[in-house]
C-alpha cells in the first residue's frame, strides 16, 4: 500500500480549520466550490470536479474537534484509485499557528495517477492556507496553479491585468 | 527495508528541453529551487544546494538528455536525506511535457517527509512557472516556509 502525506504550517487556530474541513461553506472555500457535506460521523461527503465529472464519495469515519477529521472514500473516479482509501486530517496548535498533517492512506500502486493527486493534495492545501490567512483560497472553478507560489505582494499586479493566464 | 518515496506529476507547457536545462544548469537551478547552488551537473559530478550555512550536496546519478536526470543526496545534508534518490523523468506529449518527480529511499514516511512532500509540489510548480513565463519563486517560499 502506498501513502501520501503532507504537512503545512498555517497561521490560523485548529478551530478555524476544523470548520474549514468539516463544513460545506469551508470546503467551497479552497477545495471545490461543487461540494455537499454532512456534520456527523456516518454521514457523507460529495466532492465535484470539472463541471460535475469528477466525483468523490468519502464516508465521514471520524470527527474529533478540533483535532481530527477522518474519511473513507466509498466512490470516486479520480485518478490514483480512491476506493477504499482512507484521507485524515491532523491539527495540532503550535504558538499562533496550527500544523495541519494530511494522510491519505492505502494507494494500491503508486501510479501517475497517485503523483498527479500527491501533488493536487500539495495546491489544494496551500489553498487552504491562503483561505485561512488571506480570506481567499483558490479552489477548483477557480483553480490556478502559480497563485500557490507567488509571494502576496506580486499578486495586485496579476488582479490588474485579468489574473488567471 | 521501509522504502517510502515522495511522487509528483506536472504538465508543463514547455519541450523537454527547456526543462532539462533548467534540471541541469546551476544558475537556472537557483531560479526555481535554491538560489545558492554550486557546481556543475555532469555524470558523477556533485551539485551543491545553499540554505544559509547548510549544505545539500547531490551527486549526479544519470543524465539522459532532454529525458532523465537524478540525484543521490549525499552524507552531506540533511539526515533524513543521505541516500536517497531524486529522479526527474520528462515525457514529451504533443509539444508539451510531463514531469514526473520521484523522491525514494525514505527510510520513514514521518516527521521531514510530509514538509518535504509539500514542498517538492510548490518548487515543482516554480519550475513550471520559470519556463512557462520566465519566473520561478525559489526558496524561501513565503507559504510554506515561513
Amino acid at each position: 500500500m502506498h501513502d501520501i502525506r503532507h504537512l503545512i504550517r498555517i497561521h490560523a487556530s485548529p478551530e478555524r480549520i476544523y470548520r474549514a474541513l468539516t463544513t460545506a461553506d469551508g470546503i467551497h472555500g479552497w477545495w471545490t466550490r461543487d461540494a455537499d457535506l454532512d456534520d456527523a460521523v456516518g454521514g457523507t461527503g460529495e466532492f465535484r470536479f470539472y463541471g460535475g465529472k469528477g466525483v468523490t464519495t468519502v464516508r465521514i469515519a471520524e470527527l474529533d474537534p478540533p483535532r481530527r477529521v477522518g474519511w473513507t472514500t466509498v466512490a470516486s473516479n479520480a485518478p490514483g484509485g480512491w476506493v477504499g482509501t482512507t484521507i485524515t486530517f491532523d491539527l495540532r496548535a503550535e504558538g499562533d499557528d496550527t500544523i495541519l498533517t494530511l494522510a491519505h492512506r492505502g494507494f494500491a500502486e503508486p501510479s501517475d495517477g497517485f503523483a498527479l493527486v500527491n501533488t493536487g493534495w500539495a495546491y489544494y492545501l496551500v489553498s487552504l492556507q491562503q483561505y485561512l490567512e488571506t480570506g481567499e483560497g483558490a479552489p477548483q472553478q477557480d483553480k490556478d496553479l502559480a497563485r500557490v507560489i507567488r509571494p502576496t505582494g506580486e499578486r495586485s499586479r496579476d488582479h490588474m491585468s485579468g489574473g488567471q493566464r | 527495508m521501509a522504502n517510502h518515496e515522495i511522487r509528483h506529476e506536472v504538465g508543463i507547457e514547455a519541450a523537454p528541453a527547456a526543462l532539462y536545462r533548467a534540471l541541469t544548469d546551476a544558475k537556472q537551478l537557483a531560479l526555481w529551487w535554491i538560489p545558492d547552488t554550486r557546481g556543475a551537473s555532469a555524470p558523477g559530478g556533485a551539485l551543491e544546494f545553499w540554505f544559509g550555512e547548510h549544505c545539500q550536496e547531490m551527486r549526479v546519478t544519470a543524465l539522459e538528455p532532454d529525458r532523465l536526470v537524478c540525484w543521490r543526496a549525499t552524507d552531506r545534508g540533511m539526515p533524513d536525506w543521505a541516500g536517497t534518490e531524486i529522479e526527474f523523468a520528462l515525457v514529451p506529449r504533443d509539444g508539451r511535457t510531463t514531469l514526473r518527480f520521484r523522491h525514494a529511499g525514505w527510510r520513514e514516511a514521518t516527521g521531514a517527509f510530509g514538509h518535504c512532500s509539500m514542498s517538492w509540489a510548490v518548487f515543482l510548480l516554480s519550475l513550471k512557472e520559470l519556463v512557462e513565463v520566465g519566473k520561478g519563486f525559489p526558496f524561501p517560499n513565503q507559504w510554506i516556509h515561513q
